[in-house]
This record gives structure tokens, sequence and C-alpha cells, in this order.
């Protein structure tokens, strides 16, 4: 039993291109040239109901084509896709109301002069919500969002921080089982962000909802997701736990130590001062140095940590997986 | 029934909007005034020097004047809101991948689900002028039917127009024929008695823009005729069918446009 299924989904399109300048925008006019771009190149993966998925990858990698396709906006070119066991594309009424797509760059659509309780009821009737659930949803959608303070207000007078918190409980209010979110915190505040993140997950707590998950924060996607699905050039690269991900494209670890000592010749240097060191040690020898570290020298304090993730992923981005 | 639930909804939420902006609303108001009394005022004008023009008197102008200032209200309010520069405000801004996600038909979200009430003055002026060119002479209960029905036809193919003319985005983009649209319909103002017989025809049955006002005006006053008609309820059909498939269609090749 699956709630996302993908096979050798493929999405390529025609893009016109031409040269810089007068001529060749004249000469495009009689010969028109194009370019296949492929955004997305045979993805497979599946997610497991009630699983959390993150999925990372650059700009333009594919990432909101995918969240697009699997929420039945656009039809790919090739594959196979089932949500839910339906076809996203088919857009069924059935299978819309089981799921829901909200993205951090618009959170509320609609006309921006309603207040938020106006579109509320909107999507009640939209959605078909019976009232009674519908009031049920609010309130625990209240206190989980902090809504209560917006629901008077006019959704163009809220801040981008509100809005967000606005466009999730429009998309939770039917009780979406399969969610999309495409970077949901973004241009948020730390504060923000982090309400976002709790109020994630404790829907998914709540309800075992699946969720797909894009951020470019790490913050989201370490605290939220068990499971990454990393995609580049329309491919996925990687599929499989953070932990896993961190161990594979980084050899090294830190060792974070407090000593009076010089400990340079242990491993190499990334961070020092007043006292405190930070060491890139190969991650196979990390048990045996940090035994010759402490046999040599009075160390205070020390531990081990896995390098940041978001310094782990930039390196894939730049260098792909090795 | 949910969809005319959801117009409902969509009716009231914006006549709430639009009474909040009380300025605006004494404008509309003004300006339907003002496009109204010139349409009238320019067919006194022709009437004090001619008793008849292309075989239409004072009085069958009024009538259609007032059924063309009638569905161009209903168009006001039902079509234009949501489909009126579709390329920029429907894919561009992305309101079609909102409309895509919705559990109701995306062609009914797209043309139908918001209106503008304020534009409803302009129909019910048109009610008026069109009750002030029948007082004279009423017309038959026969007459007033098929007037409706051809008035509800003219609609549909109004409405289908918008669609079609929305649906050319989909293959150029950058393609905005409103402007042309919005000229086109001011030929509807006119009785296609007056037109040369190319235009005429081009007006009936290539662009109808004879349906919004001189098919329907013609059956008001001179009684229904079982052609024009059965013409006008399959024009509106055949429109409608064309325009849902040219929606699918397009959405075949829509590839979105935000990221």
């Amino acid at each position: 039993m699956t709630a996302v299924e993908v096979e050798n989904l493929s999405m390529s399109y025609k893009a016109p291109v031409r040269k810089g300048g007068l001529r060749a925008a004249l000469g495009s006019l009689v010969k028109r040239e194009y370019k296949t771009v492929q955004a997305l190149d045979q993805v497979s993966f599946t997610i497991a109901p009630g699983q959390v998925s993150g999925f990372i990858g650059p700009n333009g990698a594919g990432k909101t084509t995918t969240m697009k396709i699997l929420s039945g906006i656009l039809h790919p070119t090739g594959g196979d896709v089932r949500v839910l066991d339906s076809t996203p594309w088919q857009r069924r009424s059935a299978f819309l109301k089981r799921i829901a797509f909200v993205r951090g760059s618009q959170p509320v659509g609609g006309s921006q002069e309603l207040t938020v309780m106006d579109s509320l009821e909107y999507q009640r009737l939209l959605y078909d919500v019976p009232r009674p659930t519908f009031r049920r949803t609010l309130t625990d959608l209240e206190a989980l969002l902090d809504l209560e303070p917006l629901l008077e207000r006019q959704l163009r007078a809220l801040s981008l921080g509100e809005r967000m918190r606005v466009g999730l409980a429009m998309a939770l209010i039917y009780r979406p089982e399969v969610l999309f979110l495409d970077e949901p915190t973004i241009g948020l505040d730390v504060s923000a962000a982090s309400q976002i993140r709790e109020f994630v997950s404790e829907y998914v707590e709540q309800t075992g909802a699946t969720v797909l998950l894009t951020s470019h924060y790490m913050a989201d996607v370490a605290s939220l997701c068990p499971r990454l699905i990393l995609i580049d050039h329309g491919k996925v690269q990687y599929d499989g736990p953070l932990a896993e991900l961190s161990a594979r494209l980084s050899p090294y670890k830190l060792i974070r130590i407090s000593t009076q000592g010089d400990p340079t010749a242990f491993g190499e240097v990334v961070e020092k001062a007043d006292g405190q060191w930070v060491l890139r040690v190969p991650r196979d020898e990390v048990a045996a140095t940090t035994g010759r570290l402490l046999q040599a020298m009075e160390v205070v304090d020390l531990a081990v940590e896995e390098p940041p993730l978001e310094k782990v992923i930039d390196q894939a981005y730049r260098e792909g997986l090795r | 029934m949910k969809l005319l639930r959801l117009v409902g909804v969509g009716f009231s939420m914006a006549l709430r909007r639009s009474v909040a902006f009380r300025i605006n609303l004494v404008f509309d108001v003004l300006l339907a005034f003002t496009g109204l009394g010139t349409a009238v005022a320019a067919v006194l004008i022709v009437f004090t020097r001619a008793d008849s023009l292309a075989g239409w008197s004072k009085a069958e102008f009024l009538v259609l004047i007032g059924t063309y200032q009638l569905i161009t209200g209903l168009r006001g309010t039902f079509i234009d809101p949501n489909l009126s520069w579709f390329p920029e405000t429907g894919i561009r801004n992305g309101k079609l991948d909102g409309h895509l996600l919705q559990p109701a038909s995306s062609l009914f979200l797209a043309s139908l689900s918001l209106s503008s009430p304020l534009a409803l003055i302009q129909f019910v002026l048109g009610l008026g002028v069109l009750g002030w060119g029948i007082a004279g002479q009423l017309p038959s209960v026969a007459g007033v039917l098929s007037w409706l029905v051809l008035v509800i036809a003219g609609l549909v193919v109004t409405w289908a127009l918008s669609v079609l003319l929305a649906c050319l985005a989909f293959w150029a983009p950058k393609l905005q024929l409103d402007v042309f649209f919005h000229s086109a319909w001011q030929l509807g103002s006119y009785p296609t008695d007056v037109f040369a017989r190319p235009i005429r025809v081009i007006l009936t049955y290539v662009f109808p823009m004879a349906l919004i006002a001189s098919v329907p005006s013609a059956a008001l006053l001179r009684g229904p005729q079982t052609g024009v008609l059965v013409g006008g309820v399959l024009a509106a059909a055949g429109a409608a069918a064309l325009a849902g498939l040219a929606w699918r269609r397009g959405l075949r090749r829509y590839t979105g446009a935000t990221s």
C-alpha cells in the first residue's frame, strides 16, 4: 500500500531559443528554433502512507514540476503516477478533496479583499465539508496556527507569515490525506518558520497524513523529514535516510574539543577560538583519533558531530553525488 | 447545484466587497448612466431626421439598445471578471493552477466563479430602456419568450467566445485579443440590417455579434421565427461544446507559468 507512486516520470517541453541581437530576433520570425528542456527524466519513487519525505534539490531541479504533476496541475510527457490510487491529472473531484498543494510563494489565492473567514467558508462549500466537521477542524486549526486574530482580517492585509498560516488553514480545513508543501517557509523569519514546522509535524502526528515537502532550508528538512529524495537535473540522485546522505556525501566527521593544548596534529583544523577547536577527521578514523586525543592531551570537553547539513547539501548540489 | 451555490456565494462575497468602496459605487453608477445616455442620445438625434433606419423605427432601436445594454451588463457581471486578460491574470500569476487543484469543473471555476455585481446597474438601466421601447406597443407572449430564449443563447455564445479567446493563451501565450473582442462587441449595438451584406454574414455566422441584440430584439418586436430560435439554440450548444473541447485540449498543453 503506497500513498504516492511515481514510475519513470518524465516531463519535457519545447522552449524557443535564439541568439541575442536584432538579426537573430528577425531571423526567428522566419525560422524558429526550439530546444527541448527535459524537466524530469525517469523519476521514480514511492511514499508510504503517513511518511514525511523531504524533496530537495537546487533551483530548477524539477521539484515544483514534480509536485504540480503529483497534484494534477500538469500532464507529464511520460511515465506513470498514482497518488492515493488515482491518476492525478484526471483531476477527479474525489481525488482533489484528498490532497492539498500549498506553495510558500503563493500561499493564498482567490480574492484578496475577502476576509480569512469568508475564504474558509468558500473552501467549506467547494470541498463539501459538513458543517460540524468544519467547525471542529477550524477549532483545531485555530489552536495550532494561532488563527483567531486573523479570521476577520482581509487576505491582502496579512503579513507573509500570516499568509502562510492562512494558506495552510485553507488547505487543511478539508483534512487532506496527502500534503504537497512547496517551500512552506520561504521568506519567513526564524520564529515564523519554526511555527510552521511545528504545525506540520503536529498535523502529521494527529492525522497520519502523507507529506512531500520541498525546502531550501535544511532546518525544515532536518526537523521534519526522516527520508530525503534529492533530485537534480530532473533525475533522482539520492533516496534514503538523511543520516545516510550525510555519511555518503561527507567522508568526514567533526570533533569539537575544548583543550589548552594544540591538537593540530590529530586532524585538519576547521575552526579555532578560545581553546575551542573543531577538527575534521575521516569517518572511519573518528574512534581511534578520539582515543589518541584523550590520551595525549588534557581535554575539557569533546563532542563528535556530523558536518552541517547545509554544507553537505551544498556540496551535493555543486559536485553531484559520487 | 453545487456550481450554482458557488456562484451565489461568489456573488454575495463580491457584493460585500464592492459596497465597501462607496466612491467606486457612485462612479460606476455615473459611468453606466453616461454610457447608456450617449447611446440613447445618438438614436434620438438620428430619429429627429429620419423615421426609420434600415427598417428599424425609433422604438425598435430603443428595444435593441436596451437588449444590448442588458446583455452587456450580464456579461460584465458574470463573464468579464473571470476571463478578461486571461494570459496575464489566469496563467502568469498562477490563478489557473489554483483552480486546477479545486474539486469542481476547472472551466467553471476559471470562467464563472467570480462576479462583479456593480455591473448589474447596466442590466437594470438596459431593462429600463427596453421598457421605454416597448411601452407604445406591447409585444406578444410568444415574442417575449423567444426573446428570452435568444438572450440566453446570446449569453452562452458570449461566454463561449470568451472561453475560446482565453484558450488561445495555451497555444500563443502572448496573444491578448480582448481589445479585439471588446471592439467587435460594439458592433452588436446596431441592427445587422444597417451593415453591408458581407459584414452582416460575418456578424451572423462567423463572429455572431448579431445574436447579442439584433436577433433577440427582432424576435421580440416581430414575433418568433422557428428557424431563428432553433438556429440560436444550436449556435449556443455548438459554441459551448467547442469551448469545452478547446479548454480540455488547452489544459493538456498547459505547462504552467509559475515556478
